[in-house]
């Protein structure tokens, strides 16, 4: 299990969590020092617990260390140096600030508690449509960087046990009821402070695009272009030439399913793949190339598979597709795509199929849904899925210029019929991605008219395209957290008041407002509030108030 | 020794030149943290076999000189190899890049040279006055500019308030009047410090001819002041020039990888940032070798250039 749950839950690693970097250096993290002899006189509850700690652990005020942020993310090094400015305004530590470009920033991140580095790192994770998806890779010890996004080492039998729990247990009011535990254990903890629930936001021009609905999770923005399994679809303005230019961030790295491993190679190819189920713009699992599914017992599932489902190379989808499709996984870069619960798949018939895991797995509905590819792929000749995928979706692949486009075009034999929300054929023909990887060249694209939709504006410019006319902005609340990583292998960050006190002078509401102007919102516990099945308002307040204040 | 023999003993030592740049930047590549595979499984916590056979199958679990010796045995005979990330042939992904680059490169550098030289000449014979002034400030501002923030500039005021060019490249054939109009302000953008630069090197180059004697005698004998320049000067003046010229490619790809960015251009620049970032070794190694080679050739265009302005350089020692 890992935070990229398939193709509905799809979170790139990297790119969710950072950019591509050209320049930066690698600063030395300073040391801890306790050479002041000035006692400092506690002024407010934060200041108060971060002495206490410090007396517990012998230290003196202030104590050195270093906010880090990578040079490819304004805002997360805006947001750094704001918690830097707070820290060093109460006199009890002296912080500085780093920049590194993101390759070296991501090593620093990941061997950071191997290392002993005294640092506080800033990041934020974009995980599924599953609690597990975040807080397994966050906080499991199981998990500890670089296998995953246990940074600072953070280990704790009760934590464990909880994802454990959620992870093997498929029962929904249960698992609520193990993911309240796990938040109230984890902010007592503290590991690491949340500090915002982000948000996802898609400019368009009404000029040529009558709606759109922003998906919360990042690499499936253009699915809303035709979704049947949510009942969503764009229609353009004009009507006129029926083609939909949009933009991608970056080159597609590497459409295969088994060897993506980027945010744009997903979104790209969200509308050519389709998987057993889809997520919809709820959460909620929703049949695609399934037609009904039903746990048998804990660990078997049993899907029918729609029937008249032609692949865009013309194969018809069989049982046999779909356990070649998770079975290619094996052995490659995204093994644990499948192999973290897939045991086989026994074919009933054609259309018939049973999954059987190797444990009871908490998340299967929202992991199932992989990519089915044809059997052509197997092959060593045709399709080669790195150059051209080739899925069941509602648009096929229909060529590419590396640095400069990424085209789609309607596919004819797409199975839906039509209902009362979406038509049978989708209004648009062909979809355009133009690769542009510098964000203010988006923006001047889409107010050129080059650009009907953009999907990476600067955060910056979107109040702007709220006010001004001709552009419509969706947003939603998306499923990433920003968070601050403690160094808490060293002292005097291994004391929880420590971090209570840190966690309280960071400026949410400012980081929000003013870094951010206003997208997203302040977030405490680790499970977004995107997931509301999990995410109850009222315990995470009375939880929040409990621990910190 | 002829011209002939010359080049191809200049093509002889190039040889170490790229031998240098190519095992640098290896080096470098892996000197920086993570690898391809890193890339390729993020933070998974994949297993360590699956990861070691995915190594292996790129030859990224042998000391790093037998990768680099298995480079280069592929590179003698042409082969490029697969991207472990893509899973595409580098060199048809390089040539993709190719023309782009070679357009882009190819405009700024006219560009630099057909503004930076007759914008020298005029600085220095009105050498003091206000068209050495005026040249001095303009230089200035060009060398100052930063070219990122003169592209955004460029691309606000004439692409998105004027609409007079596209923002992003427009979908038709690299040779056609419409891309050639958009390779404008990309072409202005990587082109303008070069032209200043080009531009005051034109102009100290020709002061210090302006004051030779032959110079003097040229006019005491009562040639015109155009023959002068023209015919004398302006052609003793070009040699310094013409080895910033040579130079000027290297810079060029250096603004390439900036000025690409900003313009959206499928140029090598932009390829070459993303297979840094991905640590893409084979792509990254075959775009340095490309740049290498072209530096190569552009500095012995430069060294047979000079013979030909002053027949007294000769190549037979």
């Amino acid at each position: 299990m890992d935070c990229r749950e398939g193709k509905d839950e799809a979170v790139d690693r990297r790119s969710v969590l950072g950019g591509f970097a050209t320049v930066g250096s690698l600063g030395l993290a300073g040391c801890i020092s306790a050479e002041d002899d000035d006692p400092v006189e506690a002024e407010t509850e934060a200041e108060r617990l971060i002495l206490r700690g410090f007396e517990d652990e012998g230290v003196d005020a202030p104590v050195e260390t270093t906010i880090y942020a990578n040079a490819e993310n304004d805002e997360r090094s805006r947001w750094a140096q704001l918690v830097q400015h707070e820290l060093n305004e109460t006199e009890l530590f002296d912080v500085g600030f780093q920049q590194l470009e993101w390759g070296s920033y991501e090593q620093l991140c990941l061997n950071m508690a191997e290392n002993e580095e005294n640092c506080l790192i800033t990041l934020d994770i974009s995980g599924g449509w599953d609690p597990h998806s975040y807080v397994n890779l966050l906080f499991h010890s199981a998990h500890w960087a670089p296998n995953g996004f246990n940074f600072n080492h953070f280990a704790d039998d009760r934590v464990d046990e909880l994802i454990d729990a959620g992870r093997s247990e498929s029962d929904r009011t249960e698992r609520v009821e193990i993911y309240e535990q796990l938040q109230e254990r984890l902010l007592q903890q503290l590991p690491i402070s949340i500090l915002r629930y982000g948000e996802e936001a898609t400019v368009y021009r009404r000029d040529s695009v009558e709606r759109w609905r922003q998906y919360p999770l990042p690499g499936i923005e253009y699915d809303t272009v035709y979704a049947p399994y949510a009942g969503e679809y764009v229609e353009l303005a004009d009507g006129g030439d029926a083609e939909l230019v949009g933009d991608a961030v970056a080159t597609v790295s590497n459409p295969d399913p088994i060897r993506m491993h980027d945010t744009t190679s997903n979104m790209v190819t969200s509308l050519i793949y389709e998987g057993l189920l889809a997520v919809d713009f709820e959460g909620r699992p929703q049949p695609q190339l399934a037609t009904d599914w039903e746990q048998l017992d804990e660990t078997t599932y049993r899907f029918e598979l729609r029937e008249g489902v032609t692949f865009h190379n013309g194969e018809s989808l069989t049982a046999d597709h779909v356990r070649f499709s998770l079975e290619r996984y094996e052995g490659s870069p995204r093994a644990n795509d499948v192999y973290d619960w897939y045991e086989g798949v026994d074919v009933v018939d054609d259309h018939e199929l049973e999954i059987r895991l190797v444990e009871e797995y908490g998340p299967f509905e929202t992991s199932v849904g992989l990519p089915i590819v044809p059997l052509a792929a197997g092959d060593d000749g045709e399709p080669d899925l790195s150059e051209r995928p080739v899925g069941t979706g509602p648009y096929a692949f229909a060529g590419r210029d590396e640095g400069e486009y990424w085209r789609l075009n309607r596919f004819e034999d797409h199975w839906f019929d039509g209902d009362d929300d979406v038509p049978e054929t989708p209004p648009i023909e062909t979809i355009t991605l133009r690769i542009v990887s510098e964000s203010a060249s988006r923006q001047a694209a889409l107010e050129a008219g080059e650009l009907d939709v953009a999907t990476g504006l600067p955060a910056e410019s979107i109040p702007d395209f709220d006010e001004a006319e001709g552009y419509g902005v969706e947003r939603s609340v998306a499923g990433a957290i920003d968070f601050l990583v403690y160094p808490r292998y060293l002292e005097p960050f291994g004391n929880v008041d420590v971090r209570r006190g840190i966690d309280r002078l960071i400026p949410r509401e400012r980081i929000v407002n003013e870094v951010y102007a206003g997208a997203g919102s302040v977030g405490y516990t680790p499970i977004p509030s995107l997931l509301a099945e999990y995410a109850d308002p009222d315990f995470e307040a009375a939880i929040v108030d409990e621990y910190l204040g | 020794m002829s011209l002939a023999k010359y080049a191809l003993r200049r093509a002889l030592v190039s040889v170490p030149v790229l031998l240098g740049a190519t095992a640098i930047t290896f080096s470098f590549v892996y000197l920086a943290p993570g690898d391809p595979i890193d890339t390729l499984v993020g933070f998974d916590a994949v297993d360590p076999a699956v990861e070691e056979a995915l190594r292996a199958e790129h030859n990224l679990d042998r000391p790093l000189w037998e990768q680099y010796l298995l480079w280069l045995r592929d590179v003698l005979v042409l082969e490029f190899g697969t991207s472990p990330i893509t899973g595409r042939d580098v060199a048809a992904t390089i040539a993709g890049r190719l023309p782009a680059t070679i357009a882009l490169g190819v405009a700024a550098w006219a560009l630099s040279l057909l503004i930076g030289v007759p914008a020298g000449i005029v600085a220095a014979v009105n050498y003091g006055e206000l068209e050495d002034e005026l040249s001095r400030v303009a230089a200035l501002a060009g060398i100052a500019t930063p070219n990122f923030w003169l592209g955004l500039v460029l691309l606000f005021v004439f692409g998105v308030h004027l609409g007079w060019v596209r923002v992003t490249p427009p979908d038709a054939p690299l040779a056609s009047l419409e891309m050639l109009w958009f390779l404008v302000l990309p072409t202005i953008t990587l082109g303008t410090a070069s032209a200043a630069l080009v531009m005051r090197l034109m102009r100290s180059s020709m002061r210090r001819e302006l004051n030779e004697p032959y110079v003097r005698t040229a006019r005491a004998k009562g040639l015109s002041e155009r023959t002068v320049i023209y015919k004398h000067v302006l052609r003793n003046s070009l040699i310094a020039v013409v080895t910033v010229a040579g130079l000027q490619v290297a810079f060029l790809v250096d603004g390439a990888v900036v000025v690409e960015q900003v313009f959206s251009w499928p140029g090598m620049g932009r390829l070459l940032v993303e297979a840094v970032g991905r640590r893409d070794v084979p792509v990254v190694q075959g775009v340095v070798l490309l740049i290498a080679v072209s530096v190569v050739l552009a500095n012995l265009l430069v060294d047979l250039a000079y013979a030909v302005l002053d027949p007294r350089i000769r190549y037979d020692r």
